[in-house]
């Protein structure tokens, strides 16, 4: 494979954290989220291409994927909750252990 | 038995029983009297013996902590007359309490402290080095301290208690350090290395060692300036009062001060220290003994001022003729007060002033008492005439003649009160006094505890009795020991001269001081008969003096400003150390958490953005620092 996939795999983690600093709806932050996991994921795919272990590597985000899927379960039930309590999804309002 | 058993079981047969009444009292309270008193004469019997067949020198040691510290047992005439008196006073004590305590409560606590003290002072002055010697005075002192506030319920036993035990307090520091310096320098604590060290010790700190010694002294043996104590010790049952303290534990000071001798002679001011404080202390006990309306007090600074003449003779090194005096005190001193205490007893008062005609009730405790007072003026072919003439001879040889002029107007001083005190109380009428009606009544009389005021004297009790003729007996007849306690002296080493009674009485008659002493009283005889003139003028022109006299000659006062001085310095000191330091630092406490605090909080921002720049911050530097 001649394609490098690793300037790839920063572009994409640099949008998931661009986005989970800049934007204040809870559901884009999940978006951002997802795109940082998708990162992390496609590195290691990527790091068992290099070296050579596919097998191995594409085995861990396999697992990857499917913890994330349950990560975005309980972040949408809290976001859910949140949003029954406030009527909101904006991290403004989520000021309370201000110190 | 040996005589190094014998020493031994001379102070262990009083603390078996000091241990052994409490037990008792649990199931037989009735028998604690008793056994107590067979206790007494156990240790006294032995003390008899003991003093007769003394082998010279014949020290015993224990290994008390092995290889770090032997006590033994120090046999020597110097350290078993001390013993002697303790042990047969003591169990004339217990003897007389049989009657005088009769009825009183806690009769097992007074018995095992009483045997507890003769334990201690037997154990103090059998001791061969410093600290057993340390750690008995320690035992007496506390023994004292219960015993004056045996009436505890009484606020005026318990002050005088306290008194007593921080007064002889400041005395033990001196001795403390004392000790402590010479075990320091010798490397031991017992007596004849440290004489031998001390040789070598600087100037100044043998000084120091000397003021220690006095000190510890002046506090046990109640000398000017520390003898405040023991007039107020007069709030003790007389047995105690009277014999444990006047009689027996006061002569702890004078035997330290016999013992450590040696030391003393090698500081050259020390012996004029000690000659000045006991010349002060006879004249300034003999005044006040004059201007006391309180038996007990009047005997009380008698003693503080026949002490002063024992600690004079050490002071001119005379320490013979020191415990000869010592041993003569023991035994008038304590007639006296054996009357006074049957005095007390019948009726209900201290105050002299109430008493009169009491010659007519109680005609054997009047004779006894006047055998005891010419003993203490010093008539001649008593036993105090002797000792006293013999310390004023060696004063004079001294060449001592400021004390000796200061213990000659005490001896004036003495023969006036000691008349006074005799006649007012047994012959005089019951009438006010002659002159102290116009003074501020700077003491004031309670009623002899439990007993209440009786018009008629109560009879005196024969065990009462019994202690008064074979003491009085003995006025006459202890002077005639001298040969055979100067032999022993000689015998154990120490310094004495080689003296028997006939040699005595002729130095004794053909000396400078029999001249003086007899004037001395002729002096006293003569104040005595004039005594209607002399309250006259004291009635008019009431010196300033008298006034003070009265009061104790405000030592009382000035140590009381003082101990407020000292209370107020410590307050301050507390208040600095609550106030600035403790508070400072708590304020600083709450100060910085605070502060912190505040700092931390920063850090939450509540904020998610904030927080999620923070944790990419950190993972960038972490990856940083791991990457380089």
């Amino acid at each position: 494979m001649s394609v490098n996939l690793l300037p790839f795999v920063f572009v994409l983690f640099g949008l998931g954290l661009f986005c989970l600093l800049t934007r204040r709806s809870l559901v884009k932050l999940l978006i951002g989220l997802e795109l940082l996991g998708k990162a992390t994921t496609l590195a290691i795919i990527w790091a068992g291409v290099v070296r050579g272990t596919p097998a191995t590597t594409q085995s861990i985000a396999l697992l990857v994927i499917s913890i994330e899927a349950l990560v975005v379960a309980v972040y949408l039930a809290l976001v859910y909750a949140f949003h029954r309590h406030n009527q909101s999804l904006d991290t403004d309002d989520m000021r309370r252990l201000k110190g | 038995m040996t005589a190094q058993l014998a020493g031994l079981l001379l102070f262990l047969i009083p603390f078996a029983g000091a241990l052994l009444v409490p037990l008792v009292n649990f199931f037989a309270p009735r028998v604690v009297p008793w056994l107590a008193v067979l206790f007494g004469l156990a240790s006294s019997l032995i003390a008899f013996f003991l003093l007769g067949g003394t082998p010279a020198g014949a020290p015993i040691t224990l290994d008390i902590l092995p290889g770090f510290f032997r006590s033994g047992l120090l046999l020597d005439p110097l350290s078993l007359l001390p013993a002697l008196i303790a042990t047969w006073i003591g169990f004339l004590v217990l003897i007389y309490s049989l009657g005088y305590m009769k009825g009183e409560e806690n009769l097992a606590r007074y018995y095992a402290l009483v045997l507890l003290f003769i334990g201690g002072m037997v154990g103090m002055a059998l001791a061969d080095n410093f600290l057993a010697l340390f750690f008995f005075w320690e035992v007496m002192g506390v023994c004292s301290y219960q015993l004056i506030a045996f009436f505890y319920k009484d606020p005026k036993a318990a002050a005088a208690g306290a008194k007593a035990f921080l007064t002889t307090k400041i005395g033990d520091i001196g001795l403390l350090a004392a000790i402590i310096i010479l075990a320091v320098n010798s490397g031991s604590f017992s007596f004849s290395v440290n004489f031998g060290a001390a040789a070598g010790l600087a100037l100044p700190v043998l000084g120091l060692v000397a003021f220690g010694f006095i000190l510890g002294a002046v506090g046990k043996s109640a000398q000017f300036p520390l003898h405040v104590w023991l007039p107020d010790a007069m709030e003790a049952p007389t047995t105690i009062s009277a014999l444990i303290h006047a009689a027996t534990m006061v002569n702890a000071g004078v035997y330290l001060l016999a013992r450590v001798s040696p030391v003393l002679a090698l500081v050259p001011w020390s012996l004029t220290l000690v000659q000045w404080i006991g010349a002060i202390t006879a004249l300034l006990g003999a005044l006040l003994a004059a201007f006391s309306n309180d038996l007990k007090r009047i005997l009380a600074y008698s003693t503080v001022s026949q002490l002063g003449y024992m600690v004079l003779a050490v002071g001119v090194g005379a320490a013979f003729a020191s415990q000869f005096h010592l041993f003569s005190h023991a035994i008038f001193k304590g007639l006296l007060f054996l009357c006074a205490g049957a005095v007390i007893h019948a009726i209900g008062t201290r105050d002299i002033r109430q008493m009169g005609g009491l010659y007519k009730h109680m005609p054997a405790v009047a004779i006894t008492f006047l055998i005891g007072a010419m003993a203490l003026l010093g008539l001649p072919f008593l036993n105090g005439f002797f000792s006293k003439d013999f310390i004023l001879e060696e004063v004079i040889l001294g060449g001592a003649w400021g004390p000796l002029a200061l213990a000659l107007i005490a001896a004036a001083l003495t023969a006036f009160y000691a008349l006074r005190t005799t006649f007012v109380v047994f012959w005089g009428k019951p009438k006010p006094a002659f002159y102290q009606d116009t003074l501020p009544r700077a003491i004031k009389l309670p009623q002899a505890f439990s007993l209440p005021q009786a018009t008629h004297p109560h009879k005196t009790p024969a065990n009462m009795v019994v202690p008064l003729l074979a003491l009085a007996l003995a006025c006459f007849l202890s002077w005639l020991l001298v040969g055979p306690l100067s032999e022993a002296w000689i015998a154990s080493g120490l310094p004495a001269p080689a003296l028997s009674a006939l040699e005595l009485i002729r130095e004794t008659f053909s000396s400078l001081a029999f001249i003086f002493s007899l004037t001395a009283i002729a002096v006293g005889l003569f104040l005595f008969l004039q005594r209607a003139r002399l309250a006259r003028y004291f009635h008019e022109q009431e010196p300033g003096w008298i006034r003070a006299a009265s009061r104790g000659l405000g030592f009382d006062d000035l140590y009381t400003w003082l101990a407020d001085r000292i209370r107020d310095f410590g307050d301050w000191v507390l208040m600095v150390w609550e106030e600035r330091v403790m508070e400072g630092i708590n304020r600083f406490a709450a100060w910085a958490s605070l502060g912190l605090s505040r700092l931390s909080c920063l850090l939450q921002t509540g904020d998610v953005h904030w927080n999620l720049l923070y944790v990419t911050l950190t993972l960038i530097v972490v990856l940083g620092v791991v990457l380089w």
